[in-house]
């Protein structure tokens, strides 16, 4: 108990400290990640450049420090919305029931019949690359998963005898919706939540990857990478340090959902 | 007009519609079926029959919990109640006993402040012999009685003029059923309830009810006074009943 909770103490911290790098990134960065340096292209890890400079000449750990913002924030971003409208349809689908229910449940249905990322796709390249339409399109693949977790928890929970206790007691159906279901069916939302960082990081990174994403010059590491790709054999750090965040963010990001799922569970949580 | 009569059913009847799967044949069963009596004011009135008699269902309708499929219900008070066989899942996990206590008034709305409702709800702790200091536990610290207890709290807090208890022993080991039953008589002489007790179990009905019905394939095959029946069964169902009863 106490091992957990120590741990889920540390990731937390970990975390915190990670997002704190990643907001100040472009202050710590130790050159401008936007000016190039034709001269200096594709130079190999110095002390100036402790990462090395990328084709154009431009630092690439500044350029990593000043495009995480770009790849995590982005992400949260998306889990949090997609958290807020997946687990309100949920509620209004498995509470109410009947047609309602039928209606909402055809409509992820539509949405999960297509490979996830595909459809990311399809709709970033409809509405056009950017940063704002990728994660419109991000958002489109990944809702369907809280609305039908948060719909299955709630039809899991909506007949418990103390809900109908409730009822004998003359609760509204904001009552039980409010004090009696949410706040039985909301921890494991947020750990699924948590884990999925770390997933929406990766296809955000995978859309400006493909070009649909944050477009050049602006930093992203997705974007790195790709551009990296070129010179894979001259200049290997302009694609190795890119990937090597991304992991290291993914690990952590799945790292911490794996403390919150253990102290979620370890401290009687359903 | 005050009725002498706390609770009147007539003819009810409940009718299970299970649509088989999509768009296919719709199968009927029927769970209730012509059920009628009545409850006296003060009384203990039993409802005992096998799993599956239609007993719980009947219960549910009373409680207005299920919407009978035809017959009547006239509940002449303000309020009744209900408590429910298993006591660990009658509290909500994520609350305190002392919240899922003020359950029982908190949304009535009816001017009392909540620590009003809080110190009615300590004096209910009291009655139901329940300490105080499991107020701010959760339900899952408390043990079975205890449990039952809280829910028993949280029902009386209500005023209610009829308890409804749908098999409220039947989770409990047999020293904790016999010290929940002492409770519901001692309660019944202080509030003056009227019970509507669902059971399986003759000997407890035997124990605690005035007037007893049994159930039998979701009808009423008898009813009558507690030790007549039990003392002289007319219907076949019944004396199979009593005849299964282990003595010691």
């Amino acid at each position: 108990m106490k091992k957990v909770k120590f741990r889920a103490v540390f990731m937390i911290v970990l975390v915190v400290l990670f997002l704190i790098l990643i907001f100040f990134g472009k202050q710590i960065a130790p050159n401008d990640p936007y000016v190039s340096n034709l001269q200096a292209a594709n130079e190999a890890p110095s002390a100036q450049y402790p990462f090395g400079t990328d084709n154009l000449g431009r630092c690439v750990l500044s350029r990593i420090l000043a495009g995480g913002a770009a790849s995590v924030y982005s992400a949260i971003f998306i889990v949090t919305a997609v958290f807020f409208t997946g687990t309100v349809i949920g509620l209004v689908a498995g509470y109410g029931g009947g047609w309602v229910d039928q209606v909402l449940m055809k409509i992820t249905m539509v949405f999960q019949a297509f490979p996830g990322f595909i459809l990311a796709v399809a709709i970033a390249g409809m509405l056009g690359p950017g940063l704002e339409n990728a994660m419109i399109s991000l958002m489109a693949m990944y809702w369907t998963s809280y609305a039908r977790l948060s719909r299955s928890l709630v039809l899991q929970v909506k007949n418990e005898t103390y809900i109908r206790a409730a009822i004998m007691c003359g609760a509204k159906k904001r009552h039980i919706l409010f004090r009696h279901i949410l706040p039985n069916i909301i921890l494991p939302l947020m750990t699924a939540a948590v884990s999925d960082i770390s997933n929406v990081v990766l296809s955000m990174a995978g859309l400006s990857f493909l070009g649909l994403g944050v477009q050049a010059p602006q930093a992203e590491w997705g974007l790195m990478i790709s551009n990296g790709r070129q010179f894979l054999q001259t200049a290997p750090w302009a694609i190795i340090f890119p990937s090597a965040a991304l992991f290291v963010s993914v690990v952590l990001f799945n790292l911490a959902g794996d403390c919150v799922r253990d102290a979620v569970n370890d401290g009687g949580g359903r | 007009m005050a009725s002498d009569f706390i609770l009147e059913v007539k003819n009810l009847e409940k009718v299970f519609r299970d649509r088989i799967g999509q768009g296919g044949r719709v199968e009927e069963d029927v769970a209730v079926k012509g059920v009628s009596f009545q409850i006296q004011r003060g009384e203990c009135f039993g409802l005992i029959g096998e799993s599956g008699s239609g007993k719980s269902t009947t219960a549910y309708m009373a409680a207005g919990l299920l919407k009978p499929s035809g017959g009547e219900l006239l509940f002449h008070g303000t309020y009744m109640q209900m408590v429910f066989q298993d006591p660990m899942k009658a509290l909500n996990p994520r609350r305190r006993v002392l919240d899922n206590i003020c359950e029982g008034l908190i949304y009535r709305r009816d001017g009392r402040s909540k620590a009003e409702i809080r110190e009615e709800a300590f004096k209910a702790m009291d009655l139901v012999q329940l300490d105080r200091g499991y107020a701010d536990r959760f339900g899952r610290e408390l043990s079975g009685g205890e449990c039952q207890r809280a829910t028993i709290a949280r029902a009386i807090l209500a005023h209610p003029e009829l308890l409804i208890c749908d098999e409220v022993t039947s989770a409990l080991d047999v020293s904790v059923q016999a010290q929940i039953i002492s409770l519901l008589e001692d309660l019944k002489n202080k509030l003056g309830l009227s019970y509507l007790f669902i059971s399986h179990d003759i000997a407890l009905v035997d124990s605690f009810c005035d007037r007893v019905a049994v159930m039998y394939q979701g009808k009423i095959v008898e009813m009558g006074k507690t030790r007549d029946i039990i003392e002289n069964p007319k219907d076949a169902y019944t004396k199979r009943l009593i005849g299964s009863v282990l003595t010691l």
